[in-house]
């Protein structure tokens, strides 16, 4: 129980809703160990949890969980998700690029180092990019063949979606008015002028492409701050305008959301300051955290934000509402990430601690949509296409090791992997990734979608089925259990603990008995498949 | 509208999920009227597919439909005059010149954008690439699959080569571009071929466990999103162990060969055997990159070259319009090749290559209840802009204008809107298409 059961309970008792019951031991455990490490829990694990009779079981997986390796590589997948620092983006940041900028993610996650501060070095890195890790989040904005102004553009659209919830790339092409009246109260009263003046932050940075081998084909940067300059559509060549409409006039810095000017000459680090300590960003920050756990935001998308409608006690006027669900919680979360010093895992462990979290993802009564917005149920989603990779290798004890360029040891994980290309090495892997939706960071959007090819792969496809069978030479689960004396009952239930982390019920049980009418192992492989193609094996519930 | 992103935010969240099966969008669309409006459009109906060739890179219209008497012409050109104005190079398309009868040409055709990837987005959409509306911008398969698809069990929109394309956004995952590659041996995960000759009888064993597991779960599942994928076992086992879904997906190696033995040509393949299956698809999206020729295009010894492109495309939609055309299949199956904008007129840049320009290009339709053999519009002598628009809309032809007719073709009244969006921003099928600012080609008919 937490300041956030207060809110989130509270709104539900002043609209007489009632919430779900709180989840299961099972239901918990599965949710909470993929939410916080990306993986599904062993048999081991799951019979320890349900039979536990420690009151405060829930919580000390949770500092467990929190305290593991596996939660550091899996944030660190959040975030390198987040911000796409692929090595493929064009030729402009190379497997050195990539894993320096990777490690950087790393280290932060591991020593949970103030947010604001990893953020602001991102903003304001400088040198080699080959040398030094956050440079490479400028550099993924890097519009190649385009006039600077529009790398400049695209930097700032990547720092206002990341960082502060707001995009805004619309006004970087005209303004508002007469655009977003309709989208976004906020942005409808902007400028493309104060866009630009927001971009000027940029316009004194040079990026020095600095060839990597003698055939010129991949490339680092020097990124360095001259001491002058300022934002100019001057010079920009008209047969290669790049994708914006024409820009006019010349401007220096101002900060779009509070009209700020730098106070020094370094621009860059100006930016940085304004950027972490505007209370958008821990609005923002707290509010993406929120969305991992329960699959919407407070305020939904949550790169979708309209400041005009975030402060009760200023609302917009009708007809627009407040955007958030929950304002009050958004200040508090905010606090408490402040409070902090910009704690990622103090906003993780507050949400997997409460109740709010901790409902079923079934409804016993009959569920109305009105009742999205209170969260009063928790909401299933669909495991990316990393999670399902590893909870198969998991549950089916095939995990395959995966080598990559300047990785010492081999990767058992795909939350582990750096980039989404990886690993280059072997086709099948990242043909299932590709598969689940995993993007590509860079032109396909990673999307959780279903669509009749992956049931299809999912069903048939040798990637997935070579992992069920128990007599053609692969360690399997299922080939293990086929050689052990276990009687029936049991080895279902270890299928079922290792794939869908929970025991059968006896109706499920008795099914499976009466289904059973030859050999042992082709019984133990279909029941291996079908569980792999259960709902509760490719959502989180 | 101004609540959008507010008061109705809940229900739109819902409504997307819902409308990822098309019986559940329909049947809201029909529940309430506020959600779908039209003008009420009269439509041809005069083919029931669609096969677009996407010449993605952009070719040059001046070395492809839009020919000129000039002297950039490559000394091996062998150009001829077809019925109705159709000139084609025949050296470049030997293959297609024998259909010039069949094509109708569009050379007063003008493209919003002159940077590719925008470009492309707008062949897909005809809209334009708004970043806050891209997600919910759906391409115009998905809009045909919605309209036209449920015909059987393959998928109503396929794209065999289909690469980060624009898919089917809210319209929901059955909307979907089926982008399954085109291979001799066929899609290898329609069968479950691990138990030998037993595979099939197996497989319908595991299936049958997994439905009883399934059942009580599936139907207390009130998510959407897992309704949904639940809804995908059905439809992904109509196509398993079905001899007239696994024909639509297998050819022979001479058939690759006849067709180019290019990802293009077995794209098209795949393409003709579902619409002559007739058993769902509605809509073949065919890619074919390669042609930002901006230089050295007529350099055999450089890759790509204008030789290879052609030929490629030649092979492929050749092929696809003599065999559509000898199984009766090509009078209602229309066929459109296009790329995002056209090339720079007159004499070819200093590098042997033209650069990217929108003020004039080339479409070309077939099928479909198209009237082949004719040319509509008119560019100047050096191909740069039009002066002849050459229908009753008496200015260029956009994107727009030939979604419009593609529509129309279809049976699809293209001045249909849809208000679910996720922003809750009106989507129309064709832009301002109610308003009347663009509209189908009649003269195409």
């Amino acid at each position: 129980m937490n300041f956030i059961d207060g809110q989130i309970f509270g709104e539900m008792a002043a609209a007489g809703i009632e919430s779900a019951p709180l989840s299961s031991d099972t239901e918990f455990l599965r949710r909470v160990t993929l939410d916080l490490t990306g993986r599904i829990p062993s048999p081991e694990r799951v019979r320890e949890f349900t039979t536990s009779d420690n009151l405060y079981k829930r919580t000390d997986l949770i500092d467990s969980l929190m305290q593991s390796a596996e939660f550091v590589d899996y944030w660190t997948f959040l975030f390198a998700n987040k911000f796409e620092v692929t090595s493929r983006y064009y030729n402009f940041i190379g497997v050195p690029g990539r894993n320096l900028f990777y490690n950087f993610l790393r280290d932060f996650v591991a020593r949970d180092r103030s947010y604001a501060e990893v953020a602001g070095e991102m903003i304001s890195a400088g040198g080699d990019t080959h040398v030094n890790g956050p440079g490479n989040f400028l550099i993924r904005g890097m519009q190649q063949g385009d006039p600077i102004q529009d790398t400049w553009d695209t930097i700032t659209d990547r720092i206002t979606t990341r960082f502060l919830g707001v995009k805004s790339e619309c006004i970087s092409c005209h303004n508002g008015a007469r655009h977003l009246e309709e989208i976004n109260l906020y942005l409808s009263a902007r400028k493309r002028e104060e866009f630009w003046r927001q971009s000027a932050f940029l316009s004194r940075m040079t990026l020095n492409q600095i060839p990597v081998d003698a055939f010129n084909q991949q490339w680092h940067f020097l990124i360095v701050d001259r001491s002058t300059g300022f934002y100019s559509a001057a010079g920009i060549d008209v047969n290669n305008a790049g994708p914006r409409p024409p820009r006019r006039g010349s401007y220096t810095p101002a900060y779009m959301f509070t009209g700020e000017e730098p106070k020094s000459g370094n621009w860059r680090v100006e930016l940085a300051r304004m950027v972490t300590s505007d209370r958008q960003f821990a609005r923002a920050t707290v509010n993406y955290i929120w969305a991992h756990f329960f699959k919407y935001g407070i305020v939904d998308p949550p790169d979708g934000w309209d400041l005009a409608r975030i402060d009760p006690q200023n609302p917009p006027p009708a007809p627009w509402g407040l955007q958030a669900s929950h304002p009050a919680l958004l200040e508090m979360l905010a606090d408490e990430f402040i409070r902090s010093n910009y704690s990622i895992r103090r906003i993780v462990r507050l949400i997997a601690e409460s109740n709010a979290y901790q409902l079923s993802s079934q409804y016993p009564g009959e569920w109305r949509v009105e009742y999205e917005r209170y969260f009063a149920k928790h909401f299933p989603r669909r495991l990316y296409a990393e999670e399902i990779y590893d909870a198969m290798s998991i549950a089916t004890k095939t995990l395959t090791p995966m080598f990559l360029d300047g990785f010492s040891r081999p990767l058992t994980y795909a939350v582990q992997l750096p980039d989404s290309i990886e690993p280059s090495n072997d086709f099948r892997i990242g043909s299932f990734l590709s598969n689940f939706g995993r993007g590509d960071w860079f032109q396909t959007q990673r999307t959780s979608d279903t669509n009749v090819l992956k049931v299809l792969y999912l069903m048939n496809d040798n990637n997935v089925n070579f992992r069920t069978f128990g007599t053609r030479g692969v360690s399997t689960r299922v080939a293990e259990l086929a050689q052990s004396e276990l009687p029936d009952s049991e080895a279902v239930t270890q299928l079922f603990l290792a794939t869908i982390g929970r025991p059968p019920s006896e109706d499920e049980l008795q099914m499976l008995r009466r289904r059973r009418t030859g050999d042992y192992e082709p019984w133990l492989s279909d029941i291996q498949w079908s569980l792999l193609n259960k709902l509760e094996f490719i959502f989180n519930n | 509208m101004k609540d959008c992103l507010s008061c109705t935010r809940i229900s739109r969240r819902e409504m997307m999920k819902q409308a990822a099966s098309l019986a559940a969008f329909m049947a809201i669309a029909r529940r309430s009227d506020a959600r779908i409006q039209s003008a009420g459009a009269p439509v041809r109906g005069t083919a029931r597919a669609c096969i677009f060739v996407y010449m993605t890179g952009a070719p040059s219209h001046l070395d492809t439909f839009d020919l000129k008497d000039a002297p950039w012409n490559p000394p091996d050109a062998n150009i001829q005059q077809f019925a109705g104005g159709v000139t084609l190079n025949v050296t470049l398309f030997p293959k297609l010149s024998q259909y010039a009868g069949d094509m109708c040409v569009l050379r007063s055709v003008r493209s919003w954008e002159a940077a590719h990837e925008r470009g492309i987005f707008y062949m897909q959409t005809a809209h334009p690439a708004n970043p806050a509306f891209v997600a919910e911008t759906p391409h115009i398969g998905a809009v045909v699959s919605l309209e036209k698809g449920g015909g059987g069990p393959m998928p109503p929109f396929i794209a065999p080569n289909g690469n980060s394309m624009q898919g089917s956004t809210f319209l929901g995952g059955s909307m979907s571009p089926m982008m399954a590659p085109a291979n001799q041996g066929g899609l290898s995960t329609i069968e479950h071929n691990y138990f030998g000759t037993q595979s099939q009888l197996r497989f319908e064993e595991r299936f049958a466990m997994l439905e009883e597991l399934e059942a009580q779960p599936r139907a207390a599942a009130i998510d959407g999103t897992l309704k949904d994928h639940a809804a995908y076992y059905q439809s992904a086992k109509r196509l398993m162990y079905d001899p007239a879904i696994g024909s639509v997906f297998r050819f022979s190696n001479d058939e690759n060969l006849r067709y180019g033995n290019s990802s293009l040509g077995r794209s098209a393949i795949v393409g003709r055997n579902a619409i002559q299956a007739k058993n769902g698809t509605a809509f073949v999206a065919l890619n074919q990159g390669g042609w930002d020729t901006h230089q050295q295009m007529f350099d055999k010894t450089y890759a790509p070259n204008m030789y290879t492109l052609c030929r490629e495309l030649d092979s492929a939609v050749g092929n696809l319009v003599e065999d559509l055309r000898a199984s009766g299949d090509l009078a209602n199956t229309l066929i459109i090749m296009m790329g995002e904008f056209g090339r720079t007129p007159g004499p070819l840049n200093s590098r042997g290559g033209r650069d990217h320009h929108r003020d004039a290009m080339s479409v070309v339709m077939m099928g479909g209840g198209v009237r082949g053999g004719q040319v509509i519009g008119a560019t100047d002598s050096n191909g740069a802009s039009i002066i002849e628009p050459g229908w009753r809309g008496q200015r260029p032809i956009v994107m727009e204008d030939i979604a419009a007719t593609a529509y129309s073709a279809l049976g699809i009244d293209w001045t249909k809107s849809v208000h679910d969006t996720p922003s809750g921003r009106r989507f129309e099928y064709v832009p301002y298409g109610q308003a009347g600012l663009y509209t189908a080609i009649e003269e195409v008919f």
